[in-house]
């Protein structure tokens, strides 16, 4: 078992913490702010796959990975490169599957977010 | 007495005085007077005044008549004698009497052939007295000597009857004798008869008489008769019916005083009916009164038959009478007390009516009276909710959006009392009617699944779904109602599991179907889970309205006890069942049981679609159940991993059965070969398989359902994906938003002149960046991409510029060539230009480097970092 995979989080608070600070106001609103992005570009991310525009899919993910990472959205950020790489490689099965589970895990942070307000 | 006459005349002690001439011709001597009459003719004394003797071989009859001092004798020659011997015999014989003598001094008997014969005794046997007794019954051997001597010494006559064992059965025999004195002594002879035939006669008749006369006491029944004697009918009746009417013995054969006790009321039909039978023959049968001396008043049941004589005529009349006083006044007290029984019985019934009377139109009442404030409430409280709704939309600050939630559910919780309500009266109204549509079983699992899934998970409680393989069934009845009943019961399931105390949460759901007749098929579905359970005496009252498990379970669970009441009333209506079997703190199974009526035209049956399904490692239960389920529904080809056996046959359905992460994890290369696969694992190991294989579908193998699987493979065919289903609802959804401190308002410092210049197209990058600047006292301008970037610069005065390096149109390598080209020619100092991506690679870095970029930042910017760099390059350039 790849224990890197293992350890990644949904949504670990640290890192944005690191970023901005302890301060939860402002972590929400960057939690908020990246929901919203997400909302926005995989409705893009989609489009792109259903017309097989693959560097456009790779374009988004790679847009959306670094507010991922700012967020700690480490998970989704790892499903977004995961998009990028087969996107490369053109694996439409691979990458339908993928962004199957990245819009999960954008209902697992927004679970997350809800109960931890 | 003339001398023609033979006769002798002698003394009184019968010395011969005297002999006729007649005499002395017949017994041809002349000279007998002076002789012993005795001597000469050897007399045999057969009575006092008969005797039989003999004289020189002639049988002679003496008859004995008394004269002057002596006896005269007349003289009879029996003549012919052999020709009597015969006829004696012969008669003897011929009525099988058997003779016998016997000697009493000696105690020698004979017997005749015949006596022995019949005694069953040898014709050669010599019998003695005593072996004869030894023969006799033990009873009646003492009869012998005491009829014996009687006769001997006192006359009485020897006549008895004795009972004698042949051959294992009992005879009867009658012994007849006399004593004759002979000159070789006193013999007794005599006859012997078997009258065992006359003997039982007898005996069963005087039993039968004596029973007859024995029942007739007991049942005191009276019994008359009366005979005709020319125009006369003489009456007589025993002493029990003279009894009956209390009459004196004289009374006894007199009908007038019979007459004269009749009730004057009944007198004249008893007549009429009695002289009626005697004249016409016609049976007599009449119940009447009688009014005794005494005056008590008797009532008398009589029933008579008429006889005939010979000539026809009716000559006879024989009948009872039975006192039947005491059954009348018993009768009589029955019959009162059955009236007042039923007096009784009418008012109570009376009453009971009036009161049911009233208790139907008092729950009529209140069921119209529920009926209508049921509707009257729902009318405000949708107004309430839609209110609500809207109001959530709105944006609300956490404390009001709270508010505003409890406002919604608690509403929404009113609507499904008020719901349950209306329902319960509709059924106790008997006015729910249940709908026939077509339905299958998978469906209404399917969506009973549905509804409960996502709770479960979110409590923590482990549903599974065990469906029976579908068998194409379609089934007629009320699916709506059957849905309700399941989903009353699993949502109980899930309440009661849910529980602190509770520390396995398991949910368990099973189908099962019967089919009945190719008519019905009977459906059971049983809800087993591990909650608090019940006892017994809970489950007792589980099904009554308004009644829940104990007082606190309303407090704790919440709940009215409508739910179930309206279950049980609802699967009578359908004619099923609900089973519960419940042990408290170890769980409940409650088992719903209905029969349904089954869809008869025939079904289109389809072709199984080809599935190859991979399993890898020992199967668990439950993925036993989703290759249960597969078999089902796909022409299910099983492919065995461990053992390398791959499928050759290329099809586009492809499931992998796994719970051994590990294993799997060792054919994931086999696997990205296989077209279109989906994997289902324990949903313990989903995650980690969604992630070390995320190329590949993968779903826990419970809670499932047969119509979820067949979505999810059917799914996995699709090439494209379907935009709705990728909606966050982000848009709308203000809960978490909501919570955000306003700080967006741009503040003085967003229009003032800055020296920093942000170039980053993400505009979440954006806001992070500044914010991080603001957090060191700094302030940037921000283009969105590269060309933005070079104008900025160009029209102001930067003293540093933090650019993405990835962006559209113009990015930031190309921004940043331009910059230091322009810079080149307009001789200005280079402006510090650091690169912000995520890239980390040293190749990214040298490429930065190599085109003029003075520094490098990596996505995501720690604060720490940002400081660095602005210490290095911004607070020391000029």
């Amino acid at each position: 078992m790849n224990t890197q995979l293992n350890e990644l989080k949904t949504l670990n608070k640290n890192t944005i913490i690191e970023l901005v600070g302890n301060e939860p106001a402002k972590i929400t609103k960057f939690h908020v702010e990246f929901l919203k992005q997400a909302s926005v570009v995989l409705k893009g991310i989609v489009k792109s796959f259903n017309i097989s525009d693959f560097k456009e899919l790779k374009s988004q993910a790679h847009y959306l990975k670094t507010s991922a990472r700012a967020v700690g959205a480490e998970r989704c950020a790892y499903f977004l490169e995961t998009i990028e790489n087969y996107s490369l490689d053109q694996n439409k099965p691979a990458i339908k599957q993928v962004i199957i589970k990245l819009n999960g895990e954008f209902g697992e942070i927004k679970k997350e977010l809800s109960h931890g307000k | 007495m003339d001398s023609n006459t033979p006769h002798i005349i002698t003394d009184l002690n019968l010395h011969i005085r005297f002999v006729s001439q007649a005499a002395t011709e017949l017994l041809n001597k002349k000279k007998l007077t002076g002789l012993d009459l005795k001597e000469i003719f050897e007399i045999e004394t057969v009575t006092d005044d008969l005797s039989i003797g003999s004289y020189q071989s002639h049988r002679i009859i003496l008859n004995r008549y008394n004269c002057q001092d002596g006896y005269c004798f007349l003289l009879q020659e029996q003549k012919n004698n052999t020709e009597h011997l015969g006829f004696l015999v012969d008669a003897i014989s011929s009525s099988n009497i058997g003779v016998w003598h016997y000697n009493i001094e000696t105690k020698t008997i004979y017997l005749s052939d015949i006596s022995k014969r019949i005694l069953g005794i040898s014709p050669n046997i010599k019998l003695t007295w005593r072996k004869l007794l030894s023969l006799v019954h033990c009873d009646d051997r003492a009869l012998f000597p005491l009829f014996f001597e009687n006769h001997v010494q006192f006359g009485v006559p020897l006549q008895f009857e004795f009972r004698l064992k042949l051959s294992g059965q009992q005879f009867w025999f009658g012994l007849k004798g006399s004593c004759i004195h002979k000159s070789n002594g006193q013999w007794i002879n005599g006859t012997l008869q078997d009258c065992t035939v006359e003997k039982t006669t007898v005996i069963a008749l005087n039993d039968a008489d004596e029973s007859k006369q024995l029942a007739i006491e007991a049942g005191k029944i009276g019994t008359w008769r009366a005979t005709k004697s020319g125009h006369q009918w003489l009456w007589k009746w025993d002493m029990l019916a003279n009894t009956i009417f209390k009459l004196s013995p004289e009374d006894i054969g007199d009908l007038n005083k019979w007459v004269e006790l009749l009730h004057p009321e009944d007198k004249p039909r008893v007549q009429a009916a009695l002289e009626d039978s005697l004249r016409t023959g016609v049976e007599f049968k009449q119940h009447y009164r009688s009014i005794l001396k005494s005056g008590e008043v008797i009532y008398v049941f009589a029933q008579g038959r008429v006889g005939k004589n010979y000539k026809g005529e009716y000559c006879r009349i024989d009948g009872v009478c039975v006192d039947q006083t005491e059954i009348h006044t018993t009768q009589l007290a029955l019959k009162k007390l059955n009236s007042e029984l039923e007096t009784r019985v009418n008012d109570r019934t009376a009453e009971l009516h009036n009161t049911l009377q009233k208790a139907e139109q008092a729950n009529r009442i209140k069921s119209e009276f529920l009926s209508m404030i049921s509707h009257e409430l729902r009318t405000p409280l949708n107004g309430i909710i839609g209110a609500l709704d809207l109001l959530s939309h709105c944006p609300l600050s956490s404390e009001p959006k709270d508010l505003v939630e409890t406002a919604s559910t608690s509403a929404n919780h009113l609507i499904t009392i008020l719901n349950d309500l209306l329902d319960l009266n509709k059924i106790e109204a008997g006015k729910l009617e249940l709908e026939t549509v077509k339905f299958n079983l998978s469906s209404v699992i399917s969506n009973l699944v549905n509804t409960f899934s996502a709770t479960a998970k979110e409590k923590g409680i482990e549903l599974s779904i065990f469906e029976s393989p579908a068998d194409s069934l379609i089934l007629k009845g009320d699916e709506s109602r059957f849905l309700q009943i399941l989903l009353n019961i699993l949502s109980n399931a899930v309440k009661f599991t849910h529980c602190d105390s509770v520390p396995i949460k398991k949910i368990n759901v099973e189908t099962h179907i019967n089919k009945l007749n190719i008519y019905q098929s009977e459906i059971s579905v049983s809800v087993s889970d591990t909650g608090v359970g019940m006892s017994s005496d809970t489950i007792q009252k589980l099904f009554t309205p308004f009644t829940q498990a104990e007082k606190s379970t309303t407090r704790k669970f919440g709940g009215t006890g409508l739910g179930l009441s309206i279950c049980g009333k609802l699967i009578d209506l359908m004619g099923g069942k609900i089973c519960v079997e419940s042990k408290l703190g170890v769980g409940s199974k409650f088992t719903v049981t209905a029969p349904f009526w089954l869809e008869l035209t025939e079904n289109n049956i389809e072709d199984k679609s080809p599935l190859n399904c991979y399993i890898i490692g020992k199967l668990s239960d439950k993925n036993q159940h989703i290759l249960t389920l597969l078999q089902s529904a796909f022409h299910t080809n099983i492919i065995n991993l461990e053992n390398n056996h791959m499928s050759s046959a290329d099809v586009s359905h492809n499931v992998v059965l796994t719970n051994d992460l590990d294993m799997f994890l060792e054919h994931i290369e086999t696997l990205c070969a296989i077209n279109k696969v989906i994997v289902y694992s324990d949903s313990s190991l989903v995650e980690l398989i969604a992630l070390s294989a995320p190329f590949l579908a993968v779903f826990a193998n419970q809670p499932i359902t047969l119509r979820l699987l067949e979505k999810q493979i059917n799914a996995q065919q699709q090439d494209q994906l379907l935009i709705e289903d990728f909606s966050l609802d982000f848009d709308t959804d203000d809960s978490i938003e909501a919570s955000i401190i306003e700080e967006d308002n741009p503040s003085a410092a967003e229009y003032d002149i800055h020296d920093i210049l942000l170039v980053e197209d993400n505009p979440f990058n954006q806001k992070l960046i500044k914010s991080q600047l603001a957090k060191l006292g700094l302030s940037c301008d921000v283009a969105n991409n590269g060309a933005e970037g070079f104008n900025f610069w160009h029209s102001g005065t930067y003293r540093l510029i933090l650019t993405d390096c990835h962006m559209p149109k113009v990015d930031g390598y190309e921004m940043t060539k331009q910059i230091r080209t322009e810079e080149a020619k307009t001789d200005q100092p280079p402006v510090p230009i650091i690169a912000v991506t995520g890239a980390v690679m040293q190749g990214e870095r040298d490429l930065c480097t190599s085109i003029g970029m003075n520094d490098f930042l990596c996505k995501p910017i720690r604060l720490n970092d940002i400081k660095s760099i602005m210490e290095r390059w911004y607070e020391h350039s000029t």
